[in-house]
């Protein structure tokens, strides 16, 4: 049996049950939308999740970078010393173990409400994994190459742009790969906790409200499923990433020059 | 090791400095002739036709008739209109009567300027099988309403009742299931959208007697100081942008609406104006002495003395910390 047969089989069961629920337990479809009522809303609404998606993806997306590249500055400042690491590693944690939904409403307070509110919470949800993985990199090169470099007098800037920072790219872009998951998580928990309706029809989060207070469930479905795509995408574009950064040298992708 | 004195005095001079800029003085800059006014205006939530007298105001040019370049902030969830306005990066704000007062009570500088609507919108929403007629009727019941509502506490004192409270989430799902059930919403809102799916709803204003919540317009105090007069024209303009909404033709206003919430269909801007004036929210009633715009002082006194009781003040205040008259509008 082909490998791709079994997702598919174990899909068609689930929507199997799904039907089958709703048929007999004679729920209404604002209580439990079937899949092709969920698709029909997704169909019927198409513009305004399209916009709303490419909001959230806008919020996303800023969030992200932010956390990419201050990530990646961060974890520079944590590998470069272990005094450095000591002094603030302890403070980092502290920030990334209170609950960002107690943070909100401060953040409106100071970065304000909307798109600025959106991309701080995005950046806080997604910063830390990235900035974990990769001073974990910065710390577990080689110590045989270490020991090069030092045989070579290499200075302590060489040591870290030549070898750590290259040797750290696979935590670093295993940082990015989680951050891609949460990043659209954050834009739509961002947007539901501090969004507004811009654009005519605000982001995904603003969505939720909308259609729940509507009672349009099978929407708010639709909402669910747009929402997962647009994760996907994000993946997505970090595996492509990934690819091209390690494709060359790294063991986890198949080479032929061995 | 102390700084030397003349270390610290060009610092503190650079810092008094940059202090000064960076100030938002779009309220208070000084105009040429006929050139508007802005003016920032923060609403409690997404544009939506509790919001409408603003709007009408901004499409009919009432706002520009008065010099002003009205700018009106959406809100949304944490939108914290309060603070927005204290902070000043809105010059005036509404909400809440009761919600002035409390904050007031805590130091926030802001001062109520006029009545949006003479009674809060908030209501109970009730299947028909099982009606409310009175608060009363909330004896013994399931309410599912915003934890830490002031008008709870105050119904529950006042009208000798019990009921058992359920954390309101804002959906209805619930209540569409459970014809015993009764939550929290507005008046002009959630009976729409309940009916729409073919539920037999009604919804009972909590506003009564005994308990009757303003929803204001309110500026920081800064800016009733140093402008009075750009308040009295704000006032004046959006109440009349109100009795146009809802008395004349309201489509100006929905349409500004209709742009920024794709979501909401014009049914349910009809039926939300309709219900405004069923319950003549924003009107009041005129046997009463009632009219668009009003504040009085004895009923911010009783509102007072009310929040007082049940202890959601945390200092005594006064009605002339809480509340403005002199930019009502006369009748």
């Amino acid at each position: 049996m082909r490998l791709w047969l079994l997702p598919v089989a174990s899909g068609a069961l689930f929507i199997a049950l799904w039907y089958g629920v709703r048929v007999y337990s004679g729920l209404q479809s604002w209580i439990l939308p079937t899949p092709l009522e969920i698709m029909e809303a997704a169909w019927r609404e198409r513009t305004r999740l399209l916009m709303a998606a490419g909001n959230t993806a806008l919020g996303a997306l800023a969030g992200f970078l932010l956390a990419g590249s201050l990530g990646f500055l961060t974890s520079l400042l944590l590998g470069a010393s272990q005094s450095l690491r000591a002094s603030l590693y302890p403070w980092l944690l502290v920030l990334q173990m209170t609950p960002v939904i107690v943070l909100t409403p401060i953040i409106v307070l100071w970065a304000g409400p909307g798109l600025p509110g959106i991309i701080t919470v995005t950046w806080l949800i997604s910063y830390f994994p990235i900035v974990a993985n990769m001073t974990q990199g910065l710390l577990s090169t080689d110590l045989n190459l270490v020991a090069l470099f030092r045989m070579g007098n290499a200075s302590r800037l060489q040591e870290i742009l030549l070898l750590r920072v290259p040797s750290a790219m696979p935590y670093y872009l295993a940082g990015l790969r989680i951050a891609a998951t949460l990043a659209p998580i954050g834009a739509i928990f961002g947007e539901y906790m501090v969004g507004n309706s811009a654009g005519g029809t605000g982001g995904l989060g603003f969505l939720v409200y909308s259609y729940n207070t509507q009672i349009k469930i099978p929407a708010l479905f639709a909402t669910a499923l747009t929402s997962c795509l647009l994760g996907f995408i994000f993946v997505a574009a970090v595996a492509l990433l990934n690819w091209a950064v390690l494709h060359k040298w790294h063991d986890s992708f198949e080479r032929h020059d061995h | 090791m102390p700084f030397p004195a003349k270390t610290i005095l060009p610092l503190l001079a650079a810092t008094l400095l940059l202090a000064g800029c960076g100030r938002r003085e779009a309220a208070t800059a000084p105009a040429p002739a006929n050139a508007l006014v802005k003016i920032r205006f923060q609403t409690d939530w997404f544009p939506q036709p509790e919001h409408g007298g603003y709007y009408q105001a901004l499409a009919k040019g009432y706002y520009a008739a008065e010099g002003l370049d009205v700018e009106i902030l959406p809100g949304g969830p944490n939108a914290q209109v309060m603070t927005s306005v204290a902070l000043g990066r809105a010059d005036l704000g509404m909400t809440n009567g009761d919600d002035v007062i409390v904050a007031v009570a805590r130091g926030v500088p802001i001062k109520m300027v006029g009545a949006e609507m003479q009674r809060d919108p908030q209501g109970i929403l009730f299947h028909s099988a099982h009606p409310l007629h009175t608060l009363r009727d909330l004896n013994g019941r399931t309410l599912m309403a915003g934890a830490g509502s002031t008008w709870l506490q105050v119904i529950k004192k006042k009208q000798g009742i019990d009921f058992q409270l359920m954390p309101l989430v804002g959906d209805l799902a619930r209540f569409m299931n459970n014809k015993e059930f009764v939550q929290q919403c507005f008046v002009t809102n959630e009976p729409y959208f309940a009916r729409q799916r073919g539920a037999d709803v009604g919804a009972l204003l909590i506003a009564s007697d005994t308990y009757e919540p303003y929803r204001v317009m309110f500026a920081g105090t800064a800016m009733l100081a140093k402008n009075p007069e750009l308040v009295r024209k704000f006032v004046r303009a959006s109440v009349r942008g109100w009795v146009d909404y809802l008395n004349g033709d309201p489509s100006p206003a929905n349409r500004l609406i209709a742009a920024m919430r794709l979501d909401l269909p014009p049914e349910f801007l009809a039926y939300s104006i309709k219900a405004m004036n069923d319950y003549r929210l924003v009107s009041g009633d005129p046997t009463k002495g009632e009219f668009a715009g009003q504040l009085t002082a004895a009923r911010l006194r009783k509102q007072i003395d009310l929040l007082q009781e049940v202890g959601v003040l945390d200092r005594k205040v006064a009605v002339g910390d809480v509340a403005s008259f002199e930019f009502i509008p006369k009748n």
